[in-house]
Order: structure tokens, then sequence, then C-alpha cells
């Protein structure tokens, strides 16, 4: 036997350099890191070499918005290289130095979109560049528009420090919508805030300098024409006493079956959605039907769809009917649907309140509506002269001859004529005295019995957009009903009824507005909570909900108008999807 | 840890104030967001020269641990503010697979940083025979040698020619270095090596010792568990062993423990090699994705300043 020597010793250990034989795990180590380069390199390469111009896509930050879905691969028609498009200026204000009014501007946002300030009365540096508020790359279906209240309350939480006065005619300080105590102040409108004529003379122009909402210029009840055939109630003296209840058999003999129709369909479509689908010819024969009806049973019920519409399809009116007014003008073939559209009276008023009267000879006769008093007296004489002149068509044939000599027969001839004619326009304007037949509706500046001589007809201002500084989409709202909002439209109820709502509504012939205020809206559109274990809230409560920043200055510019959005130059269309601008 | 927590504070504290001013949360191109992006990519690249380090051992880099806590603090820090460098948002697809290759390099190097601190201390407690990875098959070889010398004279031959001849076993050392896997001093366990003299009787009928030794002991010695032995399994071995000392006389008992000791030898430092395979494989994923995390970062960096 032997032993082991100190040479032999080291052997028992094999491999002296062990240590540099790699694991298994240290060899996959190796590799996929290898492997990881390369398909790294590869990645960002490939996009580059394989698809040249689509790589892009790879390393921009976000998706854009459908918008600007055109230039997803043109980081250029938008970004200026090494230039912040976004509110972090710094590095750039750092690097050139700050103060230049022109470091807001962004001109590859305003190749497109030439929008005007917010207030020309804003300080320069208040104002943010275009995507401090418009984030893009957000994904497709996040809105640009539809922003943090952050965004307006950075400087409305102040807005005395942001003027260039210093002092802002609007509330200074709005934290937010939703809470009270937060600065939004009720709509001005609303509470009959003097500074509500500067905002309606924007609506309506200069001549609505002493505007006040609550002087509308016209007589109207909804409460009355809310009520089933338009009947006072009782206690309620009429202004005119011989006025009975609106029938079907009454509209039919005042405007003919067209007319019937169409309320009795909007009617029936207060209980039948599917109302509106019913063929004409089977709507006569339910109007005959309904005639057929004793009086108490036919009487007309009106609803708010019956004069709101938000288009024109839902209340077709014949060309018939509008004789004379600028049709297309008056029936929109389609319309936004966010605002109802304006109440006039050939379309809404006239198959109940036909302007005729009887001048004692044969037939009722019409007189024109929009003329004032002064105008109407011309128009009868027009009317009466024209049919004597039709009568006796002699006189044309033989015109009086102006002669060096007097002539008897022809002067006594002209003055029993113009004797005819004043007498039948005295008769006309007494019988539209009598009905009453403006007035009904209109207010006048000096009212008296003989109003027609010396009387002018206020002007009716209902304007279509009530809040200009904001906007409101009444489809949005479809769901709910009218009255949710608008309680003062409500019919006065029968006294027995328990619904609550019926104490707010008032019958008066001047009613106040019937404009909801702020609380209305906060009933909704404020964060979910409970008060008093119903659930409250809900909504979006966003200033952009009502609110819209560019064009302040000029508030009911709509998004399609030049004014609230002027294209400073038209692009040709291959260059403009290229994302490129014309020099 | 405590200046990682301050500075983690007071970066939040920048990145909040500069929040109150705006509606969004600051993002890469803020103030805050900027610096947060330029200091987070500065320590993921220092945390990437750990592997040149590593690699340049020789030139003495300063101290390893002190290498190894700036690398796992700074690491730990680098995710805050590059959460706040983000703006909290993943973006388009070269910034979310960014953000999801720095997440999941961190939590490898948390996963690492784990089974290196608990793995160790499983290796004492579990393999008191523990040697070096590596050497794990040289080792056993070394082992089974002597043990099959041990075998093939002291136990009967399955076969007469195979007797072992005097010239063989002049030739072998005059002693055996065996195993004892029993020594322990207080709470201190481990393996020591015990040298016993040849002996040069062969002890009779221990026939049975030497058909287990070459059928099941050999190739599980020299193989491990990747022999798909059953005395991979504890008990079962124990049985096994049992019932080969109930079929060999007393005086082959001493052969019996030698065996049953390198066979839980081998059971240990298979489970030491799975332990050691544990305690890397998180670099498979850690380093391969930090390469991937470099590469992208450049990019991101270009195009976030080209197209601000």
């Amino acid at each position: 036997m032997v032993d082991l020597n100190l040479r032999e010793r080291p052997d028992r250990i094999g491999r002296r350099d062990y240590f540099l034989t790699r694991t298994p795990i240290e060899k996959w180590k190796r590799f996929l890191s290898w492997f990881a380069l390369f398909v790294t390199l590869g990645w960002v390469a490939g996009g580059f070499l394989l698809r040249p111009g689509y790589a892009v896509d790879r390393y921009s930050h976000g998706t854009l918005n459908h918008v600007h879905a055109t230039w997803d691969l043109k980081c250029d028609a938008c970004h200026e290289v090494f230039s912040p498009v976004n509110e972090n200026t710094w590095l750039r204000d750092w690097w050139s130095g700050p103060g230049s009014v022109e470091k807001w501007r962004n001109p590859k946002c305003e190749g497109c979109h030439a929008g005007p300030a917010h207030h020309q009365s804003v300080k320069a540096d208040s104002m943010g560049t275009c995507a401090s508020c418009h984030r893009d790359h957000q994904g497709r279906e996040h809105s640009l528009v539809s922003l943090p209240d952050f965004d307006c309350t950075r400087c409305h939480r102040d807005a005395n420090t942001h003027m260039k006065s210093g002092e802002s005619e609007y509330a200074s300080k709005i934290r937010n919508f939703y809470d009270p105590n937060a600065g939004h102040p009720d709509f001005r409108v609303t509470v009959g805030d003097p500074a509500t004529q500067v905002a309606m003379k924007k609506i309506a122009g200069s001549e609505a300098k002493a505007f006040d909402p609550n002087d509308r210029g016209l007589r109207f009840s909804h409460s009355l024409h809310m009520t089933l055939g338009q009947e006072y109630p009782q206690g309620v003296t009429p202004r005119e006493p011989t006025r009975s209840s609106m029938t079907y058999s009454q509209m039919v003999e005042l405007s003919g079956r067209d007319a019937a129709v169409r309320y009795l369909r909007l009617e029936m479509q207060l209980v039948d959605h599917d109302a509106h689908l019913v063929p004409d010819a089977v709507m006569v024969s339910r109007v005959e039907e309904k005639m057929k009806l004793p009086p108490e049973a036919q009487r007309v019920q009106l609803s708010c769809i019956a004069c709101h519409q938000l288009d024109n399809t839902d209340f077709k009116v014949p060309d018939t009917q509008l004789k004379g007014l600028p049709v297309e003008s008056l029936s929109q073939p389609r319309t936004g649907g966010a605002y109802f559209q304006p109440i006039n009276y050939e379309k809404h008023c006239s198959s109940c309140h036909v302007l005729s009267y009887s001048d004692g000879q044969t037939r009722e006769r019409a007189i024109q509506h929009r003329l004032q008093p002064a105008e109407i007296e011309k128009q009868l004489e027009r009317t009466y002269t024209a049919e004597i002149l039709k009568q006796t068509p002699t006189i044309l044939s033989d015109p009086f001859q102006k002669s060096e000599r007097l002539d008897p027969r022809q002067e006594d001839e002209k003055r029993t004529l113009w004797t005819q004619i004043a007498q039948q326009v005295k008769v006309a304007k007494g019988q539209i005295v009598e009905k009453s037949l403006c007035l009904k509706c209109h207010e006048s500046k000096m009212e008296g019995p003989n109003f027609i001589d010396a009387v002018t007809i206020k002007p009716t201002r209902i304007p279509t957009i009530w809040m200009p500084h904001s906007k409101f989409d009444h489809q949005a709202h479809r769901s709910a009903d009218c009255t949710t909002c608008h309680n003062g439209c409500k019919a006065p109820l029968d006294e027995g009824s328990s619904d609550p709502m019926s104490k707010s509504a008032v019958l008066v012939e001047k009613e106040p507005l019937h404009l909801p205020g702020i609380d209305n809206c906060r009933a909704c559109h404020a964060p979910n909570a409970k008060k008093n274990g119903v659930a409250v809230g809900g909504a979006r409560y966003n200033c952009t909900e009502c609110h819209r920043y560019h064009d302040a200055d000029h508030p009911l510019a709509g998004p399609g108008s030049i004014r609230n959005d002027p294209v400073k130059k038209y692009q040709d269309s291959i260059m403009f999807r290229q994302g490129k601008r014309e020099p | 840890m405590v200046l990682v927590v301050v500075a983690t504070v007071c970066a939040l504290g920048c990145w909040l104030l500069e929040y109150k001013n705006r509606s969004t949360l600051p993002g890469g191109s803020s103030r805050s967001g900027f610096a947060f992006g330029v200091i987070g990519g500065l320590i993921i690249f220092f945390e990437s020269l750990l592997g040149v380090r590593k690699a340049l051992r020789g030139w003495r880099l300063g101290r390893t641990r002190g290498w190894m806590i700036a690398h796992i603090w700074l690491g730990l820090l680098s995710v805050p503010l590059l959460f706040m460098h983000s703006g909290i948002m993943f973006g388009g697809t070269l910034s979310t697979i960014l953000s999801l290759v720095f997440l999941t390099v961190i939590g490898s190097g948390i996963w690492g940083l784990w089974f290196q601190h608990w793995y160790p201390m499983r290796i004492y407690q579990e393999v008191p025979g523990e040697t070096i990875v590596a050497q794990i098959p040289q080792v056993m070889r070394q082992h089974l040698d002597e043990v099959r010398d041990l075998v093939e004279e002291q136990c009967e031959s399955l076969k007469r020619e195979e007797a072992v001849t005097p010239e063989e076993r002049m030739s072998k050392s005059m002693f055996m270095s065996m195993p004892d896997l029993s020594f322990s001093s207080g709470n201190i366990q481990g393996k020591t090596v015990t040298t016993i003299p040849r002996s040069e009787k062969v002890i009779s009928g221990t026939r049975a010792i030497r058909q287990f030794f070459e059928s099941d002991i050999a190739p599980y010695l020299e193989y491990g568990r990747r022999s798909k032995s059953k005395l991979a399994n504890p008990a079962q071995a124990e049985r096994m062993f049992r019932e080969l000392e109930n079929v060999t006389p007393t005086e082959a008992q001493g052969i019996n423990k030698i065996l049953k000791d390198l066979c839980s030898l081998r059971r240990q430092l298979d489970a030491q090699e799975s332990i050691y395979n544990w305690l890397h494989m998180w670099l498979c994923v850690h380093l391969p994705l930090t390469i991937v995390l470099l590469v992208l970062m450049v990019v991101h960096i270009i195009y976030a300043l080209r197209y601000w």
C-alpha cells in the first residue's frame, strides 16, 4: 500500500481551474443575455429597416385621439423637433429665455385650429399652450375637450389676477361647480342680475341694451295651454268672456284637417310612441271619430312637444301654411338637437289663433302676421282697394285723367271710392280691435281702445339660447320629463292631486321665466352622494360640461363658426394627410 | 435605507408640489418628472455597471459589499423615481414595454435578494455536507472510487475471478477517506472525513451488499437524482438499508453505515444543487432584461427629447 504524497494530494479535487467551468445556469444566463440584446436591437432596427415610417408608432408615448389618427405615423405633423408642445416649456425657457408671448403659440396646432383666445382681456402669461389643456396621446376615445376642472380653476379660482385690468366682470373665485360654497354663482338670467342685460346684448345685438328677461313682449301662459282644452280653471275670469274650449272640431273649422291631424298625433304620442308611424289617412279617420264625440270629449290636449321641437321633422307643417315665409329656414331638415327650434306663429300658433276678422260682408278675412298696427292699416287699404278695382275694372281701363278743367264726375267717383275704402278699413279695424287679435298675445307700448292708430307692438324677445356663456344639450336630457326642470310650465292640477309639483304651477298670463336655477342642475351634476338616504349626483360636473374656453367673447359662435375657429389657410388634401403645411 | 427613504420622501414632495399647480400628474416632461427621469436613468446605468465590475474583479473597483449595497438600495430608489417620471402611466408601446421590463428587472432583483438571504440559511440547516457545486461530481466520483475499493476488498465477489489480487491491493493507498456526517458541535453540524486503514479481510455473507452496491448505490452516488434511484427518497433509502442490514453479518454493519452515509451525502448535495439553481436562476431573467432595459431606455430618451 502507498500513501498519497504532496503532489498527488491536489489531484483529489480534479481540475484545478474548476471555477472557470460554467454551470448550466451560467451558460443559460449568457445565452439569454446575448439573445435579449439581439432581439431588442432587432426590434428597434426592424422598425426603421423593414417598415420605414411606421416605426414611430412603436415609440409614440400613447395612441392619438380619433381626430388626429390620420397622423399616427407623422409625429412632425404636430411636433416641432426638440420643442415642447405641451405646457412643460420650462426647458425651452431656460434655454432661450422666458417672457415671450410667442412661446405659448403652437404653430403646428394653429395650422389647422386657429382658435381665438379665451378673453382678449386676459394677460398673455395666463394663457397656456394648446396642449396645456388638450392632451393627446391618451387613447382613441379620450376626449380632447372634456377637461379636468383644474384647467379652468387654475385661473378662475382667482380670476382677477389674470386679467389685464386686474378685475374680472365675472365671478372671480370659482373652485368648482357642484359645491354651493365653491364660488360658482347662480345663473344670472334666473336671478335677475342686471349684468344679464349685458349678456343678452350679445344674444340680440345692440337693440337688447335694455333687455329684461322678464319683459319678453309676449303674453303667454304655459299652464293655460297645458290644460285640457286650454280652459281657464274655475275662479279665473278669462279675458275673452265668449271664449270656449279648444276642440278638434273647432280646430278643423279654423285650420283644416291637417292641423287637427298634427295635434292629435302629438297627443297620441304621449301614450303611444309609435303614433308617429300611423299613416295620415288613418289619422284623418281618427280625427273624424273625435269630431263625432261630444265637445267635452274632444278637447285638445297640448304637451311640451306640441310647440317645442328639437327637430323640425317632428312637426311637419305643410308648406302651404308657411306660404310667403322662408320655409327652408324655418324648417331645417336636420338640427343638432341641443336647443329647441324657435317658436314661430305660423307653425305653432296659427292653427288655433287664426288672425282673421269679419268685416260684416261675406266671409272671414285673414290678416298678415308680423305687421305693426300702422302697417296693418295700410295692408287693409291695399286689400280693399284691390277688391274695388277688381269689382270695377273699368276704372283701370278708363283711368282718371288729369285735365286743366274741373271734372265733377271724376272727383265724385274718386271721393266715393275713397270713402268706401275708408269705411271698410274702419269696420275692419273695429273688428280687429274688438277681437283683440294682436294684444291677445303681444304687449304694446301704449295700450288704448283705439290702439291701432297710435300703438306699437313690442317685438318679442325670446332667445333660442338663454344662457350664452354655457352650452346645454336638451337631447342629452331627453329621458327626463320637461317639468323636472321647467316645473312652472305644468298645468294646474285638480285640487285633490297629491302631486307637490302642482303647487308650483301657477296660471298667469305674463309668466316669470321658467328656467331652472343652478341648484336644479346640482341635483344630478355633482359627485355621488346620499342625501337623506337618497342617492344624489353622479352625472358629470366638470366645467367643460357647460362651458367652452375658446372665444368666450363671442359665446354664441358655435363650434362650426368661422369666428370660433377661423381657418387661416385651406390645405391641399394630400399634404394635409401627410401632416405637411404649405409654406 | 434611511437615505433611500429620505430621498423618496423628498422626491415625492417635489412631485406633489408640482402637481398642486396642474390638473394632471406631472409626467416625464415636467420639471420634477424630467429630473427624476434623468436620475432614474443614471441609476439604471450605474446598476448595470455591477456586471462590468464583476467581469473586471481583478481591477479591485471598490469593495463588493459596497457595490451590492449601492446596487440594491439605488435600484429600489429608482422605482418611485421612475414611477413619478412616468406620471403613473404606461403610455405607448415603447414606454409600456420599458415599464414592464423595468418592473420585471426590479422584481427579479428582489426575488434574487430574497433567495440570497433565505437559501444560504437553508443550506446551513439542510446540507451539512455541502461542497462547491461545481465540484460535486468530482467529490462524489472520488467517494465512489474509495467506497468501491472498500466493497470490492471486504465483500464477497459475485464471481470468483473478480477477487482483488495482491498486486492490485498493493497499488492502493494504505488508508481510505470516508465522510462522516455525524459530526456536530453545539448548533453546528457538518461533514468530516475520517481516514480508516484498509483491511484485507473479506467478510463472508456480504454478497448482498456488493449486489446492492452495484445495482443501486453506485449509479446513485455517481448521478444523484438523475439516476432516478429510489435512494433519492430518504424514507425508501432507510427501508432498503434496513433490509440490507437484516441479511448481512454483524461484521459488515460498518460497511453498511459507510454506504448509508454516502447516500445521505449524495442526497444533501442534490439538495444543494437544487438550492444553487434557485439561487442563481433569477439572474437568467435579471441580466438579459437589464440589457433590454438599457437599449430601450436609450431609444426612449432619444424620442422623448425629440418629440417633447
